[in-house]
């Protein structure tokens, strides 16, 4: 955090290679949430760097409260349900192809496993999908996530209940039972 | 805590967000209960499930992001400079049409703008039917009296003059009418006298004749 702090304030300076640090710290995190988010569908790269493309615009105006990650990761969420609103308007294409991080090493049975749980994130309604991707993948807590999204904890607890109840129900329905699930 | 609370609180208990007393008794009802045990493990499997899906692996380029805001950057000094431009130009022509306050017109054929006040229609006599009557002056008879005494002073005046001048011519006449038979009587005296030499120096012959 104090490193954070450290490079944030150099940014707000202009020191472009402390906006360089930024970027190179927290572009995986970043890419992962909005590709998680929207699905092996969305083009995660040009997305990610649109994040940062706003983020350096507003940085001006960042008060840092040690709170840098709840602020980046606000502009990513934005920047997916806008990018989520346009996709829905575009006509739906099934993924032809396996997530990049799934190579040859994986089994057949693994990579099957990824599309199945791409799908059924993707299947998610929104309010749910974004709850368990901050809880799941990026291991944001309840209270954290509150101030992200500006709802309460309570509430989110709850979403994210539901939204993993409709995962397993869903691989479920798409034949990954508890046996395949628990490989 | 019965089943139907236990399975509200499983999700959370599995991702370790329940409180210490919450999470208790979660626990001790999984040991008794084969069912929430099993709700228990089909979520486990969920949660590890999730983990298969990867995310794609993604380069941001700084400088490309720099770049693109410093172009955006000058995109928009260049637009606040033509709205500051036109601005003005339009703070400028308001106040001069306040400053000149034009007129315009539209009609019979013709377009008229006039930035100054149209002149006054030109006013007509009218004929005023107000008869003043004249005032009453007790001085004035007196002195249209002295004025026709002055005026009968002068005719007199110059009838006396007309006579003198009269007079004068009559007795000029007079005077050259006296001369004038004076000088013929004179003529006749010296044509007489001239006979006379004439005849005594050139005698005449009867009988060269």
């Amino acid at each position: 955090m104090a490193e954070d702090a450290d490079l944030i304030r150099r940014w707000q300076e202009g020191d472009v290679d402390a906006f360089g640090a930024v970027v190179r710290r927290w572009q995986r995190p970043v890419s992962r949430f909005l590709a998680r988010l929207l699905g092996p569908e969305a083009s995660v790269a040009d997305l990610t760097q649109e994040v940062f493309l706003r983020a350096h615009r507003a940085i001006g105006r960042y008060c840092d409260r040690g709170c840098f990650s709840t602020w980046l990761y606000r502009i990513a969420l934005n920047l997916a349900r806008d990018a989520g609103r346009q996709a829905r308007r575009a006509p739906v294409q099934l993924p032809e192809e396996v997530p990049a991080r799934v190579s040859g090493n994986d089994s057949w049975e693994r990579r099957e496993l990824a599309d199945a749980v791409a799908l059924a994130l993707a299947d998610l309604p929104v309010p749910l999908r974004e709850v368990l991707v901050l809880r799941h993948y990026e291991g944001v807590n309840f209270e954290q996530m509150a101030r992200l999204l500006a709802i309460p904890a309570s509430t989110l607890k709850s979403r994210f209940a539901v939204a993993l109840r409709q995962m397993r129900d869903r691989l479920k329905a798409m034949g990954f039972g508890d046996e395949e699930a628990a490989t | 805590m019965n089943c139907e609370e236990v399975r509200t609180f499983l999700p959370l208990a599995i991702y370790g967000d329940l409180d210490g007393a919450q999470a208790s008794e979660v626990a001790a009802h999984l040991k008794a209960c084969p069912g929430c045990r099993a709700e228990e493990s089909s979520l486990r499997q969920a949660r590890s499930a999730l983990d298969a899906v990867a995310a794609p692996q993604v380069a941001v380029n700084p400088v490309a992001i720099i770049e693109a805001e410093s172009a955006r950057q000058v995109r928009l000094a260049r637009r606040w400079r033509r709205i500051a431009v036109a601005a003005t130009t339009l703070a400028a022509g308001f106040l001069l049409v306040l400053a000149i306050r034009p007129q315009v017109r539209v009609g019979d054929g013709a377009l008229v703008v006039r930035w100054t006040d149209a002149p006054a229609p030109a006013s007509v006599p009218q004929p005023s039917l107000h008869l003043v009557p004249p005032a009453s002056d007790p001085g004035q008879a007196e002195r249209l009296a002295v004025l026709a005494k002055l005026l009968r002073a002068l005719v007199d005046d110059a009838d006396g003059r007309d006579r003198d001048r009269q007079a004068e011519i009559a007795a000029l006449r007079a005077r050259l009418d006296a001369i004038t038979l004076s000088s013929e009587a004179r003529w006749q005296d010296i044509q007489k006298d001239m006979g006379v030499l004439y005849r005594q120096q050139f005698p005449r012959k009867e009988g060269l004749e």
